[in-house]
């Protein structure tokens, strides 16, 4: 720290932010989950049927990584709900609660379950709220891309 | 809270004003955060409610969380008013 800066620094931080620096907010946090959930499920489906150690201790860190994934995918969409979008968000997207709902109940449905299709549903619906949150912003340049 | 505030900006904060006076719509007030108290947050007052709770809103109004998110705040709560900023110096002057 340079001397000019110890001298004029303040004594006290205030945040002038929401959650972090303004703009933070990104549907890409709850994709990445999302896709580590499906990735999972694809790996488990693929797992052989075969009962020795090895193979019972992949599953069953497969079966932690996605559950765990889940519900990191649930918090991050419900931040985004409940703290991002706001009333005029809604007017513009009647279907905002239910699409966030749909999600939120797809991150469960993979907690409980190995099911491919439902964490693909789950990544397709996140496909779903990247439209409307960069719309909300007018940006239509920022693609939905997966890492799979 | 940009523009009126950006990242880093360094001000001069009067932790009397609200001692000796009530919010005034368009003060910059600090307050502790209800959420999470150990943080201390800087919005615009936007509103005085009957009773005297405040209304804090950021002027960021798209990503901001403010009162519309963790409601109304007793006065107290508010423990001073931003009035200059000091850094960087290509920006000195009354913070409005």
């Amino acid at each position: 720290m340079s001397l000019l800066d110890r001298v004029l620094r303040p004594s006290l931080t205030a945040s002038a932010h929401c959650d972090g620096p303004c703009g933070v907010y990104d549907p890409a946090s709850a994709r990445i989950a999302a896709e580590a959930v499906l990735s999972m499920a694809k790996k488990l489906v693929d797992l052989p049927e075969s009962h020795d150690i090895a193979t019972e201790n992949t599953r069953g860190r497969f079966i932690a990584i996605k559950e765990e994934q889940a519900q990191l995918a649930k918090e991050e969409l419900l931040i985004l709900w409940t703290d991002y979008f706001k009333p005029p968000h809604l007017e513009a997207n009647p279907g905002l609660h239910d699409t966030f709902w749909n999600a939120a109940k797809l991150c469960s449905q993979n907690k409980v379950e190995v099911n491919v299709e439902a964490a693909q549903a789950l990544v397709d619906t996140i496909g779903e709220i990247h439209n409307i949150f960069w719309a909300s912003k007018s940006r239509d340049d920022v693609p939905f891309y997966t890492a799979g | 809270m940009t523009p009126a505030l950006a990242p880093g900006d360094y001000v001069v904060v009067d932790s009397r004003a609200y001692v000796r006076r009530l919010p005034e719509l368009g003060d910059i007030a600090l307050a502790r955060d209800p959420r999470e108290p150990s943080r201390i947050i800087a919005k615009r007052v936007a509103a005085l409610e009957p009773g005297g709770a405040v209304v804090l809103l950021g002027d960021n109004r798209e990503e901001s969380t403010d009162s519309r998110t963790f409601g109304p705040l007793p006065p107290d709560a508010l423990t001073g008013r931003v009035i200059w900023r000091y850094w960087p110096s290509s920006r000195f002057g009354p913070v409005r």
